[in-house]
């Protein structure tokens, strides 16, 4: 089924289909909340469960021109600017973060934290073959033999989808990766 | 690192980057937050054919009970019957009404 059909469907407000949008990409939602949050456990909960509702009352913005899960991860990142931006004006801490940090750590954490996030966000926005050939072959170690065996492809076809899939990863990857370096350096 | 390994630059550089990244808690949604999520799904109108065939049988069997009830040619067993059945419809059909409205606003509310 194409992006623009599951949105059709999304935005029809079809339970069945919103049901599997929680079943597919709750798991890698919440890795990526996880790493947004700066590894918070519970902020990543809060924020994985704010996403999906926004996403419902959102839906109908939605064209599917971009992978369902970048869009999804585009609304956690506001939501977490959002609670970043309460959090420092409820504690009036606006002028001491604004200020150069005496220890660089907690920023370049910061940073190491939101650059796994975008390695999240990346993953899940490839075709599904490509993700389950790069876990497979780069998390699992799995010969390109297993890989091919998984993918139901002979080994040479596996060895393209292998060279394609990384050559997505790391185009998509570096696009997304010079944002973050951006928006940080403010 | 043997041929069947990854060795190159590229390779090496996303093997390290999967690595870290898949590092962090794997954690589905529960059964109680998807059912939250859904719950938010606003109310969908109910088709207008789906709506007539599920009223249909309903006003037919009354339609059948009051004329069996009003006519004087059915025996007085089968028009008491008659009677009750109309009866029991025309008075838990506001019932049934009212508990699909304070179902409907329920689900607004969420």
């Amino acid at each position: 089924m194409t992006e623009e059909a599951i949105a059709a469907l999304l935005q029809a407000g079809d339970e069945t289909a919103w049901r599997h949008v929680c079943d597919d990409l709750g798991a890698p939602l919440y890795r990526y909340c996880y790493w947004l949050a700066g590894a918070d456990a519970s902020a990543a909960e809060d924020l994985r469960q704010e996403t999906f509702l926004a996403a419902i009352a959102g839906i109908a913005d939605y064209r599917g021109g971009v992978p369902l899960f970048a869009w999804l991860t585009g609304i956690a990142r506001h939501k977490a600017s959002d609670a970043r931006r309460r959090r420092r004006r409820q504690m009036g801490l606006d002028e001491i973060d604004d200020a150069p940090a005496a220890d660089p750590s907690p920023e370049a954490g910061a940073l190491a934290s939101e650059r796994l996030a975008d390695v999240v966000e990346t993953l899940w926005s490839l075709p599904p073959d490509y993700r389950i050939a790069l876990l497979a072959r780069y998390m699992e170690e799995e010969s390109v033999e297993c890989v091919a065996a998984r993918l139901g492809r002979s080994y040479k076809a596996a060895e393209s989808v292998l060279s394609r899939a990384r050559q997505a990863f790391f185009e998509r990857f570096r696009k997304g990766y010079k944002h973050v370096g951006r928006t940080s350096a403010h | 690192m043997s041929d069947e390994l990854p060795h190159t630059d590229e390779e090496l550089a996303l093997r390290d980057l999967l690595r870290q990244a898949m590092a962090g808690p794997d954690r589905p949604l529960s059964a109680a937050q998807t059912a939250q999520i859904l719950a938010s799904l606003p109310a969908r109108p109910v088709p207008r054919g789906r709506l007539l065939w599920a009223l249909l049988p309903a006003a037919a069997c009354l339609t059948l009970a009051i004329a069996a009830a009003l006519s004087g040619a059915v025996p007085a067993q089968v028009r008491g019957l008659a009677i009750a059945v109309a009866a029991g419809n025309l008075a838990l059909s506001p019932v049934a009404a009212l508990a699909l409205v304070r179902r409907r606003r329920s689900q607004d509310a969420i």
